[in-house]
């Protein structure tokens, strides 16, 4: 599989993920397969809801103040999704490969980054805290994981009415 | 004749090169060859297309003085930057096209101790000494020098036998070294060193008709003392043959194969050996000590 094709699979993979419709298997060779018999997880609907820092519990409140409950879902389902398709995509070489994918699907999506600028402040102000800024390499299954679980904390920072 | 109106710029200079060869630790590619040798048989790779991959599109260049030397070397760095990103994976990111500039005037000055004076020109070997001993920038501004733009008139003037490139830039420039470099002279060693993810900038004497015969290769034809690069090889093909690039924009006319970039030809393989890899200045550049992604945007939502 070359380069242009793995991206664009990983942009399928994550619209699936956020779709939340489907899940996808990971063959050895890192190629996906997808699994429509299995339900997408939804991290944060399973989670212990406990958010351990101010700078988390701040994204929760500006979450809170978005009347928008479509807006609210597709926040959720984005970091939802990207949370469970870091937590199983193993193409990523580094931290710095994610963001392009995702502004990608959010653009599929329609959505606007900056749409609610306090709440992307928020959500920056705890990305800095956790250390997202600084670019990392994804070759371990412990390096993955720390990665998925920036995603899975602020999955769990918007969980909404009906998703609790 | 055609191109020789164009500026070209490579100096043909047997015991410079020689000189040059006596500082490397593998002058030389034959004398490394075996753990590669034949693995390009048959095959074929487009360093061309890997280029526009990472790049997102396919870099021109258009020379505006005798600094071919430069231009050519530069297409050697991006591919080996591609290979480096798209095929070996390293964590690094492609931040733009390789500048020439500092190449053009590192070659001469850095490396040439000034001795061709003012005229324009440079050496092949100067040049792969340069980008393996001070590295390779990639354009964008670097304190108060600008390289986002290709000038040859700051190329000329940094070339100049008292200039050189300036200090600041060498501190940066020294970041991104090409980590070897080595002689090539068959086509076989250029077809396995492409194969395995290499890049070969080469020059000659030789010059090429601006019109590609059916099946994009262009016919050896006039004169030109010119550097330019390899970008491709295709050793599957009825005619077996290596891709070359040119630093003339769109400069040459006539059917194309396998979505080529603009300015390039094909060469048979007996011709590119002939007739430019014998004269003993063209250089296979392995691995680039690249760029690391910058701090991440933190403001995704």
């Amino acid at each position: 599989m070359n380069g242009a094709t793995d991206y664009k699979i990983m942009i399928f993979c994550l619209v699936i993920a956020v779709l939340g419709t489907a899940d996808f298997l990971i063959r050895p060779d890192s190629s996906y397969e997808l699994d429509i018999n299995k339900p997408a997880m939804v991290v944060g609907a399973s989670q212990d809801n406990t958010l351990n820092t101010e700078a988390l519990k701040n994204v929760k409140r500006e979450f809170d103040k978005i009347e928008s409950v479509e807006d609210r879902e597709t926040i959720h389902k984005l970091f939802s999704g990207s949370a469970s398709f870091l937590t199983t995509c193993k193409s990523l070489k580094g931290t710095y490969q994610f963001s392009p994918i995702l502004g990608r699907v959010q653009s599929s999506y329609g959505w606007n980054r900056e749409k609610y600028p306090k709440f992307t402040d928020a959500v920056s102000d705890y990305l800095v805290e956790v250390g997202y800024d600084e670019p990392k390499q994804l070759i371990t299954t412990r390096e993955r994981l720390d990665f998925a679980q920036i995603f899975i904390d602020l999955s769990k920072a918007t969980t909404y009415a009906g998703k609790q | 004749m055609p191109g020789s109106n164009r500026p070209q710029g490579w100096i043909d200079d047997p015991d410079k090169v020689e000189a040059i060869m006596d500082t490397l630790p593998y002058p030389v590619f034959k004398d490394v060859w075996n753990p590669i040798k034949d693995t390009g048989k048959g095959k074929k790779i487009l360093l061309y297309d890997i280029i526009r991959k990472v790049a997102g599109s396919f870099p021109m260049r258009t020379q505006t003085i005798g600094d071919c030397v430069a231009h050519g070397a530069a297409y050697a760095v991006d591919a080996v930057k591609a290979v480096d990103i798209y095929l070996n994976k390293d964590f690094e990111t492609w931040v733009a096209e390789t500048a020439t500039e500092d190449i053009y005037a590192g070659s001469r000055v850095q490396i040439g101790r000034g001795q061709l004076g003012n005229g324009d020109g440079s050496i092949g070997a100067w040049a792969a000494r340069y980008v393996n001993e001070y590295g390779a920038l990639a354009r964008g501004k670097y304190g108060n020098v600008d390289l986002s733009i290709y000038s040859g008139s700051r190329a000329r003037s940094w070339g100049r036998a008292n200039s050189g490139i300036p200090k600041t830039l060498v501190i940066h420039a020294k970041k991104h070294p090409i980590l070897t470099v080595s002689q090539v002279r068959t086509y076989e060693e250029c077809r396995d060193l492409l194969v395995n993810g290499y890049a070969v900038t080469i020059a000659s004497n030789q010059g090429f008709s601006s019109t590609r015969d059916r099946d994009g290769f262009a016919r050896p034809q006039g004169s030109w003392g010119h550097q330019m690069s390899i970008l491709a090889v295709d050793d599957s093909f009825k005619r077996p043959g290596v891709l070359v690039q040119n630093s003339w924009g769109v400069w040459n006319n006539g059917p194309k194969r396998l979505n080529q970039p603009e300015g390039s030809f094909w060469v048979d393989a007996d011709e590119i050996e002939n007739r430019i890899l014998n004269q003993g200045d063209s250089w296979a550049f392995s691995g680039y000590e690249g760029f690391q992604p910058q701090k991440l945007d933190t403001r995704i939502i």
